[in-house]
């Protein structure tokens, strides 16, 4: 469609003001105008206050009460029609496009429609008509706004220091979409090449019946029953939170799912799903029956794996009787005992993705990647050890894009892996544009604000999303051993620390301070946020030292002729973060509390003194709080008596009693209540002192197209299986990378 | 019928190597004794490593049922026993902890890119070390010669796991470029395959080169002061072929020795370059077990590194002959 000159004059005069918001940045230095008529400044001034009026609002309006994007589009071009000719001053045009956007609703159009809008018509008419400003001059107008324009992310991650915002850099010529989960633009999908991930670790092997390190490499080549909806609206559920609750997950290999009475569960199965066209499963059609041999397999039922004792007990909590297929496209699980886990089990867990039962019945397992078949939208086809992982394109897919239903899945021909241990290694990978993405779906995130911001100051064009799903610069006591048995202590040591100064100079703002209990804010269904803390627990998590002084002096430390009065030992271990230790050290020698930082044991070591409760020191410095991830499962490891990785060594009944009644709840809002409950009791015991969540940073070249920062499509698919869904603008890499 | 004193001469070298190989067998019982205990003093096991290497995302792993299936259960005399077992009757180092796969189809398969990495580091070290060395020494005392022993201190003190990591920081700030980060087998690309190691063989060649440097020198001035090289400066023979035929390959003999010396610090500098520059070496696998705890892969490695470096300095001490007629085998 050939859209009118009027049109690229609305296009241009909408992204006016957010040029000029930019100009100090962007300034072009050349003389820019081709035209008598009307030079880019002139225009850029003169528009910047008559298009005031279609500013967007700051986040993306609910369902539009007036006329839709189209219709606004269709209004606009009609009242301009032909009306801007060839030297056509400023201040018609202003009063041009205050009228057309005037005809329109405030509310009726959204920025990212706004966005789109300008973006679609610059791009389809930039090179026709006559044109004060050259094509190239308003494609690059267009792609410097529309990168400066507020996102989403950058409205939730508002630090006083901006290491980055999401980026969308726009090349000439493209065509743009917008992301409907987003409201943003973006380069419209594209089909080819290959997507270049940096990964720390290889999995061991490919058979997730051992353990979900598996999935590192089958993710994308098999699938799950459910996976959480790629197409809901990020405003509604960012997949930035976990765990995923069940409202999220939609149907992968199953299409649809019904509790037909306490005990049992029927799930149905896609009829139009087949295996790869590889042996010995040579495409065949993917069936139910499938379904029931894996699940068969994972919980130990049915004649061929009653007798097996299986590695992963995820499943044990739920008292299964048996899976079998009904039919073709129907599976039926039952229950011994009503468990409200059930689906969340089957859904969320980490390994029942679907495997291929001849493979296992010929081979034994599928531990060699070589016999991995799957249904997914990639196939393993090149595995070097200890070097990378490839992964080509299914061309038969059933799958399409939640986001652009007539796209099939996946975009790239081919996605790797490169594995890289070394952080300064996997920077310089992405400094020189030999990969794509790092971070956290690859286990390989830029783990400081300075590196990242390094990364960004020689490559202005990477987006970091930052992330922290839970705190590991907590510290954890052993409350067995005095004087840290006594919660005075404990709290006192909470309270000399000013975790906001530290997070201002040492974080650069980029940490969350906002003390959270055992469990993350992210677990948005079972925490309870600070500010609705009981008032008697909040002042012993704020920054008080003579709050702290007198809290040690009532306990009976008083100080000696150095001032300590207490001595102690923590430990941290190697890979956290030790100069925040330092700085901890510091803050408690402040109020005479002398910690010594023992810093170096590797992370199984500490993790294998939490699990024996054999630290020999006071207290673990580099502990785990505020943990993203299901609440049962952090407290019954962290907190229960028989916890495998209690760090505090406590041994409370009646919180022992509170996790086991929260395990056996008969309803989630039942469970929900207890956690809290639990958490609030943890908080007031301050069995840890609270040290802030620190970000991690994914960095993504700007020609990966489609990311926004999420963490997974359900905690089991987080690899392939999302980079199915990305695309690359192959122009832009292909430019930036020559 | 070959001439008696060859003759004799090659039934000392055969009696030599019986008696090395024979004394193989105690030193590498003890070494496997070492290799097998130490890394099973380190606190935790790989089911820790499991869930340390998850972020505690699998708190949830049956460890009884795991510690069973990994043989982990029983004694560690009897694991030991049944490792040597494995290694004296079926010639196999186990599977690792993590796959199911051997531990020495996958030596086998990182060899390669350790042989070529050490090959390429010693042969750019040696083309450092004793040019410079001899020449140093020739030119003792000289502004070239003080160059040359201070950037020996320089290359002795910088460590190269530093040294790697400025390579691989600096050039992609300044200039966008760095170093190959993926390995092309060297059967697939001979040329690439090159490239890919010859940046960490130079660091790793470097390090090696300031000791050899230095000890060639030394050992040259020792050898220069000889008399038969006063002997055959008074013959006037030409300096080329006083230094390079008379006194250098005396001089080498230690130096020789000092190389076969340098390879478990080859090694051991092999672990750390092979992470950095991404080369899915002997020592990556071997850094990437002892974190996973994966006793089979790391005592494995171990005693295979063991077992190469008394074999080649066994086949060092061979080589001595060639160099010094007058060293004989007893």
């Amino acid at each position: 469609m050939r859209i009118s000159t009027s049109l690229r004059w609305l296009a241009v005069a909408a992204i006016a003001p957010m040029l000029l918001a930019i100009a100090c940045s962007s300034a072009d230095p050349e003389p820019a105008p081709a035209s008598d008529a009307v030079t880019k400044e002139e225009l850029a001034a003169a528009l910047q206050e008559a298009v005031q009026s279609v500013q967007p609002a700051a986040a993306p309006a609910p369902a539009p009460a007036g006329p839709s994007a189209e219709e606004m589009a269709a209004m606009v071009e009609a009242a301009v029609q032909g009306a801007v000719p060839e030297g056509t001053s400023a201040e018609e045009i202003r009063a041009m496009v205050e009228a057309a956007v005037g005809a329109a609703s405030q509310d009726a159009i959204t920025a990212d429609q706004v966005r789109t809008l300008v973006a679609e018509a610059v791009a389809e008419s930039a090179t026709e008509g006559p044109d004060p400003l050259s094509a190239d001059e308003v494609r690059q107008i267009v792609s410097a706004a529309v990168s400066a324009l507020p996102t989403p992310e950058a409205r939730v991650v508002t630090k006083e220091v901006k290491v980055t915002e999401v980026k969308e850099v726009q090349v000439p010529g493209k065509k743009y979409v917008t992301d409907p989960t987003t409201g943003k633009v973006i380069p419209a999908p594209e089909y080819g090449g290959t997507i270049i991930r940096l990964q720390t670790n290889q999995p061991p092997h490919t058979d997730t019946y051992f353990t979900h390190h598996a999935a590192n490499g089958t993710d994308g080549v098999t699938e799950s029953l459910a996976h959480a909806d790629w197409g809901i609206d990020r405003s509604v559920f960012d997949h930035m939170k976990r765990p995923t609750p069940l409202w999220v997950m939609k149907g992968q290999l199953a299409t649809g799912w019904v509790q037909n009475d306490p005990l049992t569960y029927t799930i149905n199965i896609r009829d139009d799903v087949y295996w790869h066209n590889k042996a010995p499963m040579d495409g065949r059609k993917m069936t139910a029956q499938d379904v029931a041999w894996n699940f068969q397999r994972y919980l130990h039922l049915g004649d061929e794996y009653a007798d097996q004792e299986g590695p992963c007990c995820t499943f044990k909590s739920v008292k299964w009787d048996s899976v079998t297929a009904t039919d073709d496209k129907t599976v039926v699980f039952k229950l011994k005992e009503p468990n409200i886990d059930t689906l969340t089990i089957l859904f969320t867990s980490y390994s029942p993705h679907i495997l291929p039962p001849e493979v296992v019945q010929e081979h034994g397992d599928i531990q060699d990647w070589r016999n991995l078949v799957g249904t997914g939208p990639f196939m393993l086809t090149e595995w070097v050890d200890g070097s990378s992982m490839t992964w080509e394109k299914n061309p038969d897919y059933w799958g399409t894009d939640e986001k652009f239903p007539e796209n099939q899945l996946p975009y790239a021909d081919v996605t790797r892996a490169l594995i890289m241990k070394d952080e300064a290694t996997r920077i310089a990978a992405m400094r020189t544009g030999k990969a794509d993405y790092m971070g956290w779906l690859a286990n390989s995130a830029i783990s400081t604000t300075d590196q990242a911001e390094a990364l960004v100051k020689t490559n202005p064009d990477i987006s970091l999303i930052p992330y922290a799903y839970r705190s590991t610069t907590s510290t954890a006591f052993d409350v067995d051993k005095p004087p840290f048995d006594d919660v005075r202590v404990r709290r006192a040591m909470q309270m000399a620390l000013d975790l906001d100064t530290i997070n201002t100079i040492y974080y650069k703002g980029w940490a969350t301070v906002e003390p959270m209990g055992q469990i993350g804010t992210g677990a948005i269904e079972y925490v309870t946020p600070f500010d609705q803390w009981p008032e008697d627990i909040k002042p012993y998590y704020q920054y008080n030292p003579e709050g702290a002084i007198a809290l040690l002096e009532e306990a009976g430390y008083t100080p000696d002729e150095n001032g300590v009065r207490i001595k102690g030992s923590s430990v941290f271990h190697a890979t956290s973060d030790l100069a925040l230790a330092d700085i901890f050290v510091d803050y408690w020698r402040r109020v005479g509390i002398d910690i010594e930082a023992v810093k170096g044991p590797d992370n199984t070591t500490v993790g294998t003194w939490i699990r024996e409760h054999t630290y020999p020191h006071d207290m673990v410095g580099s502990a785990i709080m505020g943990y993203d991830r299901s609440p049962i499962t952090i407290l019954r490891a962290f907190i229960h008596s028989e916890g495998g990785y209690n760090y505090t060594g406590v041994r409370d009944p009646e919180f022992d009693a509170m996790i086991e009644a929260a395990e056996a709840a008969s309803t989630y809002e039942e469970r929900q209540q207890i956690i809290k409950d639990l958490d609030i009791e943890l908080s007031r015991q301050h069995l840890y002192v609270w040290g802030m969540k620190a970000q991690a940073f994914n960095a993504v070249q700007p020609w990966l197209i489609g990311y926004n920062g999420e963490y997974h499509l359900g905690l089991q698919q987080r690899f392939s299986q999302l980079f199915a869904r990305f695309w690359l603008d192959q122009e832009l890499k292909a430019q930036s990378t020559n | 019928m070959g001439c008696p004193r060859a003759n004799h001469r090659n039934f000392h070298v055969r009696a030599y190597i019986i008696r090395r190989l024979l004394l193989f067998i105690p030193t590498l019982f003890i070494l496997s004794a070492i290799v097998f205990l130490t890394v099973r003093f380190i606190p935790g096991d790989a089911i820790d490593a499991m869930v340390a290497s998850s972020d505690y995302l699998a708190l949830d792993l049956d460890r009884e049922t795991l510690l069973e299936q990994l043989g982990l259960d029983v004694p560690i005399y009897i694991q030991y026993l049944k490792w040597m077992r494995g290694m004296l009757l079926e010639g196999t180092f186990g599977d690792s902890l993590m796959g199911a796969w051997s531990v020495e189809e996958r030596i086998l398969e990182r060899l390669p890119v350790t042989i070529q990495l050490g090959v390429m580091a010693i042969l750019i070290g040696m083309l450092i070390a004793l040019p410079v060395g001899i020449y140093s020494a020739v030119r003792q005392d000289t502004v070239s010669d003080y160059v040359a022993r201070t950037l020996a201190v320089v290359g002795l003190a910088a460590p190269n796991f530093w040294l790697a990591t400025l390579v691989m920081i600096f050039p992609a700030l300044w200039w966008g470029w760095s170093p190959p980060l993926e390995m092309v087998p060297f059967t697939e690309d001979p040329l690439a395959s090159l490239y890919g190691t010859l940046i960490p063989s130079l660091i790793l060649g470097t390090g090696m080169a300031a000791g050899t440097m230095r000890l060639t020198r030394t050992m040259m001035l020792e050898v220069l002061r000889q008399d038969y090289i006063r002997t055959a400066w008074s013959k006037g023979l030409r300096g080329r072929v006083v230094i390079l035929r008379h006194a250098t390959k005396n001089a080498l003999i230690p130096v020789v020795t000092g190389i076969g010396l340098q390879l478990p610090l080859l090694v051991g500098g092999s672990v750390i370059i092979e992470n950095i520059f991404n080369l899915p070496g002997l020592g990556q696998l071997a850094l990437e077990a002892l974190l996973d705890r994966d006793y089979p892969v790391v005592s494995g490695v171990n005693l295979f590194f063991g077992m190469a470096v008394l074999i080649i300095n066994l086949i060092i001490d061979l080589i001595y002959p060639y160099l010094d007629p007058r060293v004989r085998y007893r």
